[in-house]
């Protein structure tokens, strides 16, 4: 190549690479971490390591826990359960047993919900929820309406559920509840989660139940609110988090050609994931606080613990990163916290002691 | 005797024409490329305007990027089809090329999410598949100026 192409590329490239690096220093990615202006309380709570194993995959995911052990599901194996002891010493993979279904889409979709003596099936685009006894683990079909779509649901008892539904017509999610006794009934709680100018992304949260309390608690996702329910959502109470961030910082684009809508900017999400246990609500938060330093804080996960009872904030901890792998999800089982970092499983205690 | 010589100079005219075959095909595929990602990113315009406004890096250039990008593909297209201008094109579309590259690395490293913002068939690859398909295209037009350089006579002055 001539002498004088290669000096045209040297020059064009180089201005490229100024240009590229101008923009990545003046872009958000460039900005340290938004700090909200609250303070949170580390000294109640230090996590111990109790036991980890290797998954070896990472398509695990929490469905439930007792006294002595916690069960998973497995998106690529959805038939089968999975039993940990609490120190994940052992564990024993079980086949379920399923009865036959037609006019099945997307048989993978179906997710495990264990709530011992009790474990459920469920398909929220079919849909279709199965049911059966953990002491045989065999489900069965019980009675739903087709056109009762859910993408979240909870199962309180047998034939009684709580379900997250997107209404067509309204644009937005509602919270009902089915129960399937001698005669089917899906009742809508209009107005109970309330999107703020639009119904989509704002009211995004996730549902809860805690059996000790008999609740309902559905946690939104970028505002600092959660709402509180007896098992007929009616609304007994509604708590805030520690933040101050009221209404969702999100921007919503409504794209014409596949009339479907996405956010068109990067969100401020407030509260990442989130568990309940023993009348406790324990949120992953997004923010960082006033105090906390920021390269420990990208490094890990900080948990607030409200309680349910009177809406209060309770204390915080943190959790470091695993063997430098993202948190993906957890759960708590009284003074027993399990999180699964891509494809491993971790458990902490998570004692309260005055440190 | 002749014909030996005769029989290595149709070789080089062959090796010629091989060069010239590779040079039309490298023009077509580059001037196929940018038609393609222009024609996608404009066809639905708004859902390509809320993909880069997704991705932290470039957010704040929404707008100035929403048109530069699509208007800088089709200029280079049509730069490349006049065979005057086509050094020119040549050098664009490796600046460019070059440009969309290193978009994907310092997303890469430095974004905890990945958005995805191109375009057609190009959104269905997995992030190494698109690095690699950038660098490669980034490389085309960089052996499209070497054999164009190779063709032209350097001209010797007295």
């Amino acid at each position: 190549m001539k002498r004088k192409s290669v000096f045209i590329i040297a020059i064009c490239f180089s201005l490229t690479g100024v240009l590229m690096a101008f923009i990545y220093v003046t872009s958000p990615l460039n900005e340290p971490l938004f700090r909200a202006d609250f303070t949170r309380n580390f000294r109640k709570i230090n996590p111990i390591k109790i036991g980890e194993t290797d998954l070896k995959v990472n398509s695990f995911y929490f469905a439930g826990s007792d006294s002595n052990q916690v069960y998973l599901g497995n998106y690529s194996s959805p038939y089968s359960v999975t039993i940990y002891d609490k120190q994940l010493k052992a564990n024993k993979r079980i086949a379920l047993t399923v009865e036959p279904i037609d006019t099945l889409l997307n048989p993978g979709y179906f997710k495990l919900h264990v709530t011992p003596p009790f474990f459920y099936l469920t398909h929220g685009s079919v849909p279709v929820i199965l049911q059966g006894k953990t002491c045989d683990w065999r489900a069965g079909k019980i009675k739903t309406n087709t056109t009762e779509y859910f993408d979240q649901i909870i199962a309180i008892k047998p034939n009684s559920f709580i379900l997250r539904s997107y209404m067509e017509k309204d644009s937005t999610y509602v919270l009902a509840k089915k129960t399937s006794f001698d005669s089917s009934s899906f009742l809508i709680a209009k107005n109970l989660i309330q999107g703020q100018k639009e119904g989509l992304f704002s009211l995004d949260g996730h549902l809860h139940y805690d059996k000790y309390l008999n609740r309902i608690v559905y946690l939104y996702v970028y505002r600092n609110q959660y709402i509180i329910t007896d098992t007929s959502l009616n609304l007994i109470n509604k708590g805030t988090t520690i933040d101050s961030f009221k209404t969702a910082h999100i921007n919503v684009a409504h794209i014409k050609s596949t009339n479907s809508y996405m956010l068109s900017k990067p969100p401020i999400q407030v509260n990442r994931r989130s568990a309940i246990s023993n009348k406790c609500l324990y949120i992953e938060s997004n923010l960082l606080s006033k105090e906390e330093d920021e390269v420990k804080f990208k490094n890990g996960s900080t948990f607030d613990v409200y309680s349910l009872e009177n809406t209060n904030y309770l204390y915080s901890f943190y959790i470091p990163k695993y063997k430098d792998l993202v948190l993906t999800t957890f759960t708590v089982d009284g003074n027993n916290l399990f999180a699964i970092y891509y494809d491993h499983l971790v458990a902490y205690k998570i004692n309260e002691d005055n440190i | 005797m002749k014909s030996i010589t005769s029989f290595f100079a149709y070789r080089q005219i062959d090796a010629k024409e091989k060069e010239k075959g590779i040079q039309n095909t490298i023009i077509f595929l580059l001037q196929f490329l940018f038609l393609y990602a222009s024609f996608v990113k404009l066809t639905d315009y708004e859902l390509f305007k809320a993909q880069i406004g997704k991705s932290s890096l470039i957010t704040q250039y929404t707008n100035i990027i929403a048109w530069a990008v699509p208007f800088s593909e089709i200029a280079i297209a049509a730069i490349l089809l006049s065979p005057k201008m086509r050094r020119i094109g040549l050098f664009a579309s490796a600046t460019m090329m070059f440009a969309f590259t290193l978009y994907i690395i310092i997303i890469l490293i430095f974004s905890p999410t990945v958005p995805c913002s191109c375009g057609g068939i190009l959104s269905s690859m997995g992030w190494t598949e698109h690095l690699l398909f950038n660098i490669a295209f980034t490389i085309i037009p960089l052996v499209g100026i070497y054999l164009s350089d190779k063709s032209t006579p350097i001209q010797y002055t007295d």
